[in-house]
């Protein structure tokens, strides 16, 4: 197989979530001189981020101040957040929630006519703004409709195989179409990777099946570090097949209750009871389910009844409908059965505060990037709120630095692409590893050594496993060569993206010897600011041979505590 | 129990379409996503069939089971097996690109005509705003199902009367108009109306009502089209 067809852009942005659409909203608003293309491997409005339900934050209401969300954020995190980026995050909030509400958002108003807020875990008050429980939907699709009124560029159901650099000096992306089999080469001065999370490494997860950290993968084999990669958030309630519960139906009043009917909760966080931070909240029902107070099913109950079907049917209706369907349990009737369930990607590509990755052209934003915002645990509706900011942002630096800087030099170009191409083709033939059997086995190794509860032996027990389980991808083979909607060449292709960010996060587990956030380790049970107050970075070589390094966070206000308590 | 799926196939490419009848042994919970997942990573690893979100979000996986339009992630597969074979086709009203893979840009493309986004000359957000003043509780209530639409297509798959026009635009772009005709924010008002009228517009839907049946979401699409057409015919009078 060979590229078909050629193209050349300014900016060439991968992923059409939040991230990727709000960068190119605001190039094609501020800079309609620039060309850009979006390449997403499933329609815009199929993206991961119609998922959220719960909300976005910002200090909108006039007695909130950014300065309240940037501290609740750094405390969230555990204090691994950067504090420049934090500030950030926070500052420019509300100009977010603005603009979603310029282009066509249709956010809940209180009866003032304000921004409604409803509260949200691990912060001092009503923050996150919101659209019924489809948030994030609903905010996918406005920002979709006016990259129609904008003429972007979008190439829907194109999916990414490789990125072409010439050594630290970004070139292009290889991509192909999944409707016609055509296999494009985008070259562009620049890339924005926005491809979310990664979820998809462990077997039970709350996130789409498509987020198999493509973004992450591509920018680890350039060269590019992964950083803080062994923070993967837990979400406290997924159904029994990591279906979400959102957190929205423990802010409006849930309760969590364990088989002796007890609101367990108070034995483990009295004063924010079910909302608590999620790690928090999701280690205790891990306890009570490992400590033999679950239910048969191996889950807790999650109990909506007192809230009444009237305000089940008005507040949560999404909810509701995700528990009859996915579970068989009306809400209004049944308390739902719930599960801790893997949820966000902290970790992400090592980006600076301007999203620019040390590859000359690279950037990142999203939950794919680490700029990094969520320390060691993210707050609930800061996720939508760093894809918008930081996407907004990118839309903003990536011209300044395509004015500032020259095209790349394309001289060996075509050398590097026949190489990429021979990679590509390589992985087609007859007899090999069987994907499905590698797939299952990488996310048994993920949830038994690196879950709720890591220990030095069961993670360098995962950690050998790991590695051997990325030897044999390399004999992994597909059959079909036909590139139309193929399933087995693109679930082979995300495999390969899978074990590479897997295996960065079981090695960066294993050698932080302390718990801070989602990374808890029974061995070691509380933070250590005076060794591990640092990003764990891990780059990889081009025989794919991973390296740890470390880079202290940046504190520029705010004395890191030294234990987090709610 | 091992249920039975005759499954429509269509190889890239290659013209002529055929069927397949495949066996899954079905465990309580099961979708018939999760079929489809099963048949691909143990049968045949070259079927192909949309997916994304598998939790009735994304509108990813519509395909017509038994005949009717409907997501694939969120129908039971073991209570519909008990009642016989399944039978599974991709979207009607569109070609097919492979299997059960619906060709969807005749979708798009009259997603696209009816101008999907809020055109406002003012660049400002609004500080204060009050929805409520300003549109009646039966519009609020069809505005927020419009918003609740996932582009499945599964409307535009069974509409009677897309099937007989193709110059309709059918029950999504329908909602999709509707969505910024009762917006007070929008500027495009008097265009709206005129498309709504033209030919292939709102005011061809015929009243089939299959949109309000199939749709996952409960978005409607035919309440959003009769607000339309009604205020079209107060203000013609
Ligand atoms: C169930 C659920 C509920 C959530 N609720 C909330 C909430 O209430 N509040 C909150 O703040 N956050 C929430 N989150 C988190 C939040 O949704 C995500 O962090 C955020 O949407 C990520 O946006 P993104 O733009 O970075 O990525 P995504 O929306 O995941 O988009 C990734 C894009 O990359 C593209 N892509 C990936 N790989 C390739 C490839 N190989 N080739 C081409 N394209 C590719 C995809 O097609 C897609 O367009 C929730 C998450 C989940 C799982
Ligand atoms: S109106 Fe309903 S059936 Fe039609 S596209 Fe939207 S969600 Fe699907
Ligand atoms: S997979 Fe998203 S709607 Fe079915």
């Amino acid at each position: 197989m060979q590229i078909n067809e050629r193209f050349n852009y300014d900016i060439v942005i991968m992923g059409a979530g939040l991230a990727g659409l709000s960068a190119a909203l605001t190039v094609a608003e501020q800079h309609p001189d620039l060309s850009v293309a979006v390449l997403s491997k499933v329609h815009p409005v199929r993206s991961h981020s119609g998922a959220a339900q719960g909300g976005i934050n910002a200090a909108v209401a006039a007695d909130d101040k950014w300065e309240d969300h940037y501290y609740d954020t750094l405390k969230g995190g555990w204090f691994l957040g950067d504090q420049d980026a934090v500030r950030i995050l926070t500052e420019q909030a509300p100009q977010a929630i603005y603009n979603l509400d310029r282009w066509g958002a249709h956010f809940d108003r209180d009866e003032h006519g304000h921004f409604a807020q409803r509260p949200f875990g691990g912060q001092r008050r009503n923050r996150t703004c919101y659209v019924a429980d489809k948030t994030g939907h609903a905010l996918l699709n406005t920002l979709y409709e006016q990259a129609v009124r904008l003429n972007v560029d979008v190439f829907d159901e194109w999916f990414v195989f490789d990125l072409i650099h010439h050594g630290d000096e970004f070139l292009g992306l290889l991509a192909f179409a999944n409707k016609t089999g055509t296999i494009g080469y985008f070259a562009a001065k620049t890339c924005l990777l926005a491809t979310g999370g990664a979820g998809r490494i462990y077997g039970q997860s709350s996130n789409a099946l498509i987020n198999t950290g493509d973004g992450m993968a591509l920018a680890l084999r350039a060269g590019a570090a992964l950083k803080d990669i062994e923070f993967f958030q837990i979400h406290p309630t997924g159904l029994p097949n990591g279906i979400l519960i959102t957190e929205g139906a423990r802010g409006e009043g849930g309760y969590l209750i364990n088989k002796d009917g007890e609101r367990f909760m108070k034995k483990y966080a009295p004063q924010f009871m079910e909302l608590a931070p999620r790690d928090l909240v999701a280690r205790s029902i891990q306890r009570e389910i490992n400590e033999g107070r679950g239910f048969d099913d191996g889950c807790v109950r999650l109990d909506l009844r007192h809230l009444g079907a009237e305000k089940i049917k008005s507040k949560l209706p999404q909810i509701r409908e995700i528990a009859m369907y996915f579970a068989g349990v009306d809400p209004i009737e049944q308390p739902i059965p719930v599960r801790p369930t893997v949820h966000y990607t902290m970790g992400g590509i090592d980006v600076d505060i301007n999203c620019a990755a040390p590859i000359k052209g690279l950037f990142a934003a999203g939950e794919t990037a680490c700029v990094s915002v969520h320390g060691a645990n993210r707050l609930g509706g800061n996720s939508l709120l760093d894809a918008m900011v930081f996407g907004i942002r990118s839309g903003e630096t990536i011209p300044a630095y395509l004015h500032a800087a020259d095209g790349p030099d394309r001289t060996g170009e075509e050398a590097l692409l026949e190489a990429a191409m021979d990679r590509f083709n390589a992985l087609f033939g007859d007899d090999g590893e069987d994907v499905p059997t590698l797939r299952r086995e990488m996310e048994r190794i993920m949830v038994a050594s690196f879950g709720l509860f890591r220990n030095q032996a069961l993670m360098e027990k995962g950690l050998a496993e790991m590695s051997a389980l990325h030897r044999r991808y390399a004999d992994v083979r597909v059959k079909s060569t036909d590139l139309v909607f193929n399933p087995e060449l693109i679930r082979a292709l995300e495999l390969g993206f899978m074990l590479e960010v897997a295996h960065a996060c079981a090695l960066a587990a294993v050698d932080r010897r302390e718990s801070r956030g989602s990374h808890y380790r029974d061995d070691f049970p509380t933070m250590d600011n005076a060794q591990f107050l640092r990003h764990s970075l891990v780059t990889r070589d081009a025989q794919g041979t991973l390296t740890l390094a470390y880079r202290d966070v940046t504190v520029t206000d705010t004395k890191p505590l030294d234990e987090i308590k709610y | 129990m091992k249920g039975r799926f005759n499954i429509f196939r269509k190889r890239a490419g290659e013209s002529e379409p055929y069927r397949q009848e495949f066996e899954v042994e079905l465990f309580p919970g099961m979708t018939l996503l999760d079929v489809f997942h099963a048949i691909q990573a143990e049968q045949d690893p070259s079927f192909a069939y949309r997916y994304s979100c598998r939790g009735a979000i994304c509108g990813s996986c519509a395909v017509r089971i038994n005949g009717t339009a409907a997501l694939a992630c969120k129908t039971q597969a073991l209570p519909l097996a008990e009642q016989g074979t399944v039978h599974v086709d991709p979207l009607g009203n569109m070609p097919t690109v492979k299997d059960l893979v619906a060709d969807l840009d005749t979708f798009w493309e009259a997603y696209d005509s009816v101008r999907p986004y809020l055109e406002r000359a003012g660049e400002t957000h609004d500080e204060v705003f009050f929805w409520a003043d300003k549109l009646d509780a039966k519009q609020l209530d069809q505005l927020s199902r419009a918003v609740d639409c996932i582009k499945c297509a599964s409307c535009f798959s069974d509409c009677p009367k897309r099937a007989e026009d193709e110059n309709f635009i059918g029950p999504q772009a329908s909602v999709q108009l509707f969505k910024f005709f009762v917006d007070p924010r929008d500027d495009l008002h008097s265009m709206r109306r005129d498309a709504a009228a033209s030919p292939g517009g709102v005011v061809d839907c015929d009243s089939h009502a299959n949109c309000v049946k199939v749709c996952p979401k409960d978005v409607r699409p035919l309440r959003a089209i009769n607000f339309v057409k009604k205020e079209l015919s107060v203000t013609q009078e």
